[in-house]
């Protein structure tokens, strides 16, 4: 019996092929997910954790799924209630993690206290008094602070420090210095996961090449600051539309300023996923990116904005733009050299990297 | 037609297949046995039901390989109305700011329906009438009167993917081929084709491959297109699907009829007998409907009781 046949006859998902599809969904969906799985994701972790979704979303699942009419969209309906869940429970992982790095920094600096010992609040030295500020205050002091650059890694095991050390201390001394009293630690932990919002897509691996919408989910909500160019994407956005911009017209950059923006083109460079990389050789032609993604339109033009935003966070903000987009495209060229950004490739190309240049 | 969730997607890595012992097996049948839907729903879908769709409906829309449910925010004009994309048993994640209205339905513990992912739909994409109750009615004015955001507020969202995914479904519903209608006043192909006379020349022999006689013939409205040759010139001038008139075009009421979602299932069977697709079943059914009303006399043809004949194989 037909998936299809055996939720319209039974009104719940346990049919043989039913199950199979269930188990086959699963298993190519949680393997993004590695902070999920410290130890890597075995059969029983697997099985331990699809128990532990199913008690918990069994409802919902069934409820979306038992009224589709057709195989593939029964796997789509599926794998996107799974993503979700998946994406909520790495983002709790992200919070403490978050959470152990600031803790762990503000420990650290001399001029972090705890106004009252043991107490989850801390101030600058000189503080003691509790702070009237917002977390949305706060974080647009956050994105004020210059020259902070967010940092990634490509290691799938590794999670991202969000940036790096001494960029860290700036921000926490910014806010802490414009709050003007203690803060609670879960505030902080706010402020600094909507700053690096952009980097922390820390279940995603950064290895992942598949398309179809997959890759690059955001990690937690951010708000961008008012007149933040780390944003992707308001068309009129000076930063990201720049930036796409720059990959979309040839650029004729000064070769001085080239010089300068390319040890900084490679770091980010290094710091992209395969399929970012990928997607940077096409990013001015959306109609390009549904085809090799295997997307459409609204996903490949989000895929572009997240990329863009991704950019702007890894190349900080007071870069010379232009210049660091071209080296960026030429790295990006000399992988996928029939897709170069100023012309339109008629012949398909695939996803896989010509000469196996990996980072 | 966008296919962005191939076989693939669930493709399982080598060496790496899901279990298949007994006891993995019985115990994931006791986490998903015991729970089946709202008697409400296993009646919706074991008796179809395919009403005229109408304000405050929820309805489940598909073409191709895209299935979406779609709730109607407005009335229905022309077979057309305003939708708002729905996801049963999926909810906005807390921290998303995007809009998203939530509620508990007569079929679903919980429905979602997302604002920003709204659109026109015409009802020849739609399969079946899920639910109309107040709940839906209710959810409906809310969805009409919510916020709608584009989708570059916030790609970091946690919301942002699967609203662009909502989305796109929704345009490839949108994108289902309408049938082409005969117009009271025909309009000569060459007030239809874009640009002067030598570039309307040049487009017919492109991308028909007719000869100078043939394609001044056509322009002078002394030979007609096949809807094939129709569809190619409209997809190459750019022209949306059924703006050139062909040999096929076929009576408005006709094709208001056959577009509407009670001759969905039984066009689907058609289909599958004759070996085409769904589109191609349609046609087929209303150019039959057609001739076969053309060599009755008499008063004006019902032109249910002519599809009854025609997808039944009895005409």
């Amino acid at each position: 019996m037909s998936v299809v046949a055996e939720l319209r006859e039974l009104g719940h998902l346990g049919g043989p092929a039913t199950l199979d599809l269930l188990e086959r969904v699963w298993v190519s969906c949680v393997r993004e997910f590695y902070v999920l799985a410290p130890d890597g994701w075995t059969r029983a972790a697997r099985e331990d954790l699809l128990a532990e979704f199913l008690s918990l979303k069994i409802a919902d699942l069934t409820e979306a799924v038992v009224p589709v009419g057709n195989e593939a969209s029964v796997a789509k309906v599926m794998k996107r209630i799974m993503r979700n869940w998946l994406v909520d429970q790495a983002r709790k992982t992200d919070l403490g993690a978050v959470r152990l790095r600031l803790e762990e920094l503000l420990r650290d600096g001399e001029h972090f206290h705890r106004p009252v010992p043991g107490d989850h609040r801390w101030a600058l030295a000189g503080h003691a008094g509790p702070s009237f500020a917002t977390e949305a205050d706060l974080l647009e002091v956050a994105w004020a602070v210059p020259g902070v650059r967010s940092v990634r890694w490509r290691d799938a095991k590794r999670r991202p420090p969000m940036a790096s050390g001494p960029d860290l201390v700036r921000v926490m001394t910014a806010v802490l210095t414009a709050a003007a009293g203690s803060v609670e630690t879960a505030t902080l932990v706010g402020v600094f996961r909507r700053r690096f919002a952009v980097v922390l897509t820390t279940f995603v691996s950064l290895e992942a090449v598949s398309g179809s919408g997959r890759g690059g989910s955001g990690g937690s909500a951010a708000s961008p600051a008012p007149g933040a160019l780390a944003s992707a994407a308001h068309a009129g956005d000076g930063r990201s539309g720049a930036i796409r911009q720059g990959l979309v017209a040839a650029p004729d950059p000064d070769p001085v300023e080239l010089a300068a923006a390319g040890e900084l083109a490679a770091a980010v460079f290094a710091q992209l996923s395969d399929r970012e990389r990928r997607v940077l050789t096409i990013m001015g032609d959306i109609e390009r990116v549904q085809q090799v993604l295997s997307v459409g339109r609204s996903v490949a033009y989000l895929t572009v904005q997240r990329l863009t935003a991704t950019l702007a966070a890894l190349a900080g903000k007071d870069v010379d733009h232009e210049a660091l987009v071209a080296e960026l495209v030429r790295l990006a060229d000399r992988i996928w050299p029939d897709d170069p950004c100023v012309a339109t490739s008629g012949a398909p190309a695939s996803m896989k990297p010509s000469g196996g240049a990996t980072a | 037609m966008n296919d962005q969730h191939r076989c693939d997607e669930v493709a399982v890595p080598a060496g790496d297949q899901p279990a298949a012992d007994g006891e993995h097996r019985a115990a994931l049948q006791a986490l998903v046995g015991g729970h089946a839907v709202a008697p409400s729903l296993r009646e919706a879908l074991a008796r179809p039901s395919t009403p005229d769709p109408a304000a405050g409906q929820l309805w489940r829309a598909s073409h191709g390989d895209t299935t979406a449910f779609v709730l109607f925010v407005s009335e229905v004009t022309d077979g057309s109305g305003d939708v708002v994309v729905c996801t049963p048993g999926l909810a906005p994640s807390p921290e998303s700011a995007l809009p998203a209205l939530r509620a508990a339905t007569e079929a679903f513990r919980s429905l979602t329906a997302w604002p920003s992912a709204h659109g026109r739909l015409h009802q020849r994409c739609l399969d079946l009438l899920i639910e109309d109750s107040d709940a839906t009615r209710a959810l409906g004015q809310r969805a009409a009167q919510a916020r709608v955001v584009e989708l570059d507020a916030d790609p970091v969202d946690p919301n942002a993917l699967l609203l662009a995914e909502l989305r796109d479904d929704l345009a490839a519903l949108q994108a289902a081929p309408a049938l082409p209608v005969a117009r009271r006043k025909r309009q000569g192909i060459r007030q239809l084709l874009p640009g002067s006379a030598s570039a309307q020349i040049a487009l017919l022999r492109g991308a028909l491959g007719l000869s100078q006689n043939d394609v001044m013939e056509v322009l002078r409205g002394h030979r007609g297109l096949t809807g094939e040759q129709a569809r190619t010139l409209e997809a190459a001038a750019g022209l949306a699907a059924g703006s050139l008139p062909s040999g096929q075009d076929l009576d408005p009421g006709l094709v208001a009829e056959l577009e509407h979602p009670r001759w969905r299932e039984p066009l689907r069977r058609l289909a599958r007998r004759e070996g085409i697709d769904e589109h191609d079943a349609r046609l087929r059914a209303g150019v039959r409907a057609y001739a076969l009303a053309a060599r009755e006399s008499g008063p004006s043809p019902h032109w249910s009781q002519r599809l009854e004949l025609v997808v039944s194989g009895k005409q």
